[in-house]
């Protein structure tokens, strides 16, 4: 990652947020029992 | 060109996929709200508001369900294509490539050039889980994805059981249940017949300029030539 930005990795994280956020959000709404 | 454009450019195709996703699932929540209470109505039962369906069970659900058998598809294709080869297909490696391939073909250990990453310069386990962390990463967001589908399924499931005066249903029935694998395989029959279409159609049709296709005067029975 020395290389300029390109906002490669932000896209992954991005993607990876989205994915993984959805996950946590999933998870709080069954463990609220809704 | 301006730096920020130029990063804008150059991750349209991320940007556009994700703009797409935004507006979809935020027009599934919309469409799923409505029909919820539709129903809600039908059995005379007050309506409930946006974000008390969003915050729910059955809204889950059908998310989970199709992001397991979406994560599937690619996890399939990634692990499948390693091994099986179609002739002439632009998604497949050539005929006689099937396999891991060498270290040198693929540029690990001692093979792996500076500017590689630098867990590809590794050996051992950390070697084998980079080398293999997009099936791995791939493979985790399926099995949660379907995990949360059956969580989120049960749920549902049991409240129609509540209002029918029938007994509620522990996970373990559910996921043997008639419905948990209607709403799985329903999904799953439509990733398998997109991806077989996709590498055989793309054998003999084009489009222009595409990555995902050959050049168009390229002939029906090559495949892939980044695969030597």
């Amino acid at each position: 990652m020395r290389h300029q930005p390109s906002g490669a990795l932000a896209m992954f994280w991005i993607w990876m947020t989205v994915v993984v956020g959805g996950f946590l959000a999933m998870a709080l709404v069954l463990l609220s029992g809704r | 060109m301006g730096a920020m454009r130029r990063v804008l450019r150059d991750n349209r195709l991320s940007l556009f996929f994700l703009a797409l996703f935004v507006l979809a699932i935020v027009g599934q929540s919309v469409a799923g709200f409505l029909r919820a209470n539709e129903e809600l109505a039908q059995h005379g039962m007050a309506p409930q508001g946006y974000l008390s369906f969003v915050l729910s069970s059955d809204f889950i659900v059908d998310v989970a369900e199709n992001w397991q058998s979406e994560f599937l598809q690619f996890l399939l294709f990634i692990a499948a294509t390693v091994w099986f080869v179609q002739r002439g297909s632009p998604e497949s490696k050539l005929p006689g490539d099937e396999g891991v391939g060498t270290d040198e073909d693929q540029k690990v250990g001692r093979h792996a050039p500076d500017d590689a990453p630098e867990a590809a310069k590794t050996k051992g386990w950390r070697l084998v889980v980079y080398e293999n962390s997009l099936v791995l990463v791939m493979g985790a967001i399926f099995a949660v994805s379907w995990l949360m589908q059956s969580l989120s399924g049960v749920v549902v499931a049991n409240r129609e059981n509540a209002q029918h005066g029938e007994p509620a249903l522990t996970w373990g029935q559910y996921v043997t249940s008639p419905e948990f694998w209607d709403r799985t395989l329903q999904n799953w029959q439509s990733e398998f017949l997109a991806v077989g279409t996709m590498v055989t159609f793309a054998i003999f049709l084009r489009q222009r300029s595409s990555a995902e296709s050959k050049p168009v005067g390229a002939p029906h029975v090559t495949s892939a030539e980044t695969s030597e």
